[in-house]
């Protein structure tokens, strides 16, 4: 049958067939006779023996002749061959062993009747294995359909992704254009923010959203008049008005960014004071989310240490003086004490003769915001 | 089992390649048809022809072409087919040379 079905087969292959199957057949009656199998059957027990023996030397000599035909055709090793194409067969030719002598023992004892009776209970159950495999093979095909479209999806938000971080770039030179007589700030905010952030034993996830938060807290500074930013003296009470909007211009401009949107609760409450002094709405302690508190503090620190149009910057050791000062109630006692332990141990460390990466020399923000996209995204 | 029985990587599934066409495998093939035809002999000489059911055993052959024509794919790309189920049934109820003809069905 299967010699000329589906299509005819070449003389050859027809040939090999019709010797293994005939060696393969012959091997197994001829063990079942040996081994004590009685033709036609009697008890149950000892058939079963039989078949379990004979259907074991089928299977070995109608694999092995084919496993060397394989492996003569494609010069590979014979076991190789039939460890790859029929070590996982046994349990299902035993199986089917098992069935062939039911299928006997059936007829014995009930005639055709019998095997009517064992072969259509079988026949169903083939039909349903049949449709279960098919229907799991469009399950599988649509499984691939979506493994195809998630993979155009994950293209599409690389891209998407791509996109924002073009538009962080954009923020970022536009504010560094803006504040170009504060050069650095940005960064050196960002770097005593992420040192407190870390000494505080923060996670990569929240020291990311430090990162950006600390680059990205003034850009709201580019909706405030060029003449205030750059004014050589103190504000005035309603130039200081214009001035404190610009968290909340700051924040308004990161939630056009969705990338983003997780920092603009730190870029609004960054000027927010510990016991509830600041703006723009007055939070005090714990409602200030501690990044925002951390970002305040490093803001403070770098702008009371660079020079101002209306003053000269101050040392070191006298700004933090004045942020413990200011401990408990512009700022978060706790998060002036971490950032005058990462002041000293700066200085310790430069003291050594380590080389200290000068925040003002952090040039490369985009690439720092880039990484923090990712970790925070 | 056979034909479809070891899978696709049965003989009469698959290529096996111009080399199959010459040589070593030339010798083994003819050698492996040349035993397997005195096998088909010996067993039929010995076959005891009274034994036989004629009803049954068109049944297990058309049972075998049955299984061999329908195998069930499995997720391996392979395929399995319970026509040994029938040549078992041959071999119990009737002895080897009944066997060897339904495997040849």
């Amino acid at each position: 049958m299967n010699s000329v079905t589906p299509r005819r087969k070449p003389l050859r292959k027809v040939a090999f067939n019709f010797g293994s199957f005939a060696l393969s057949a012959f091997a197994a009656g001829e063990l079942y006779r040996l081994t004590g199998g009685v033709t036609p059957p009697s008890a149950i027990a000892p058939t079963l023996v039989s078949v379990g023996l004979s259907a074991a030397a089928y299977f070995l000599v109608n694999t092995s002749l084919t496993s060397v035909a394989i492996a003569m055709s494609e010069g590979q090793n014979v076991v190789a061959v039939w460890r790859t194409n029929y070590s996982w067969m046994p349990v299902n030719f035993g199986a089917t062993a098992v069935q062939g002598a039911a299928l006997a023992l059936a007829y014995q004892a009930l005639g055709l009747f019998g095997v009517f009776v064992f072969t259509v209970p079988l026949g169903v159950a083939w039909f349903s294995f049949r449709l279960y495999m098919a229907k799991s093979t469009e399950v599988r095909q649509r499984n691939e359909e979506l493994s195809t479209v998630n993979e155009l999806l994950r293209q599409t938000n690389d891209r998407l992704e791509q996109s924002h971080v073009s538009v962080i770039g954009a923020l970022i030179g536009a504010l560094e254009a803006k504040e170009s007589h504060l050069s650095g700030h940005a960064a050196t905010t960002m770097h005593y923010s992420v040192e407190v952030g870390r000494t505080l034993g923060l996670g990569a996830e929240e020291i990311a959203a430090i990162k950006l938060g600390a680059l990205f807290h003034d850009v709201g500074k580019i909706g405030v008049p060029e003449s205030l930013l750059s004014k050589p003296a103190e504000l005035t009470d309603e130039e200081w008005v214009e001035m404190r909007a610009h968290p909340t211009i700051g924040a308004s401009l990161l939630g056009n960014v969705p990338m983003l949107e997780r920092i603009r609760p730190l870029v609004l409450a960054h000027h927010e004071n510990f016991d509830g002094t600041g703006y723009p709405h007055g939070l005090k302690g714990s409602e200030i989310p501690l990044a925002a508190q951390i970002i305040s503090v490093a803001d403070a620190y770098d702008a009371m240490t660079s020079e101002r149009p209306y003053r000269v910057a101050l040392r070191p050791k006298r700004a933090l003086r004045e942020l413990r000062a200011n401990a408990g109630t512009q700022f978060n006692p706790v998060v002036v004490e971490a950032f005058i332990q990462v002041c000293i141990e700066e200085r310790r460390r430069a003291a050594r003769g380590k080389t200290v990466v000068h925040p003002h020399q952090h040039e490369h923000m985009y690439q720092q915001a880039l990484e923090a996209v990712k970790v925070a995204s | 089992m056979g034909g479809r029985d070891v899978g696709w990587r049965d003989l009469g599934q698959r290529e096996l390649g111009p080399s199959l066409m010459k040589g070593r495998i030339d010798l083994y093939v003819g050698s492996i048809t040349f035993a397997g035809f005195i096998a088909l002999v010996a067993a039929s000489s010995r076959q005891r022809t009274d034994l036989l059911d004629p009803i049954m055993l068109v049944v297990l052959v058309g049972l075998a072409c049955l299984a061999q024509r329908v195998p069930v794919f499995l997720f391996r790309s392979s395929a399995i087919s319970v026509s040994f189920a029938a040549v078992i049934a041959a071999y119990v109820l009737y002895g080897t040379g009944a066997a060897v003809w339904v495997r040849h069905s």
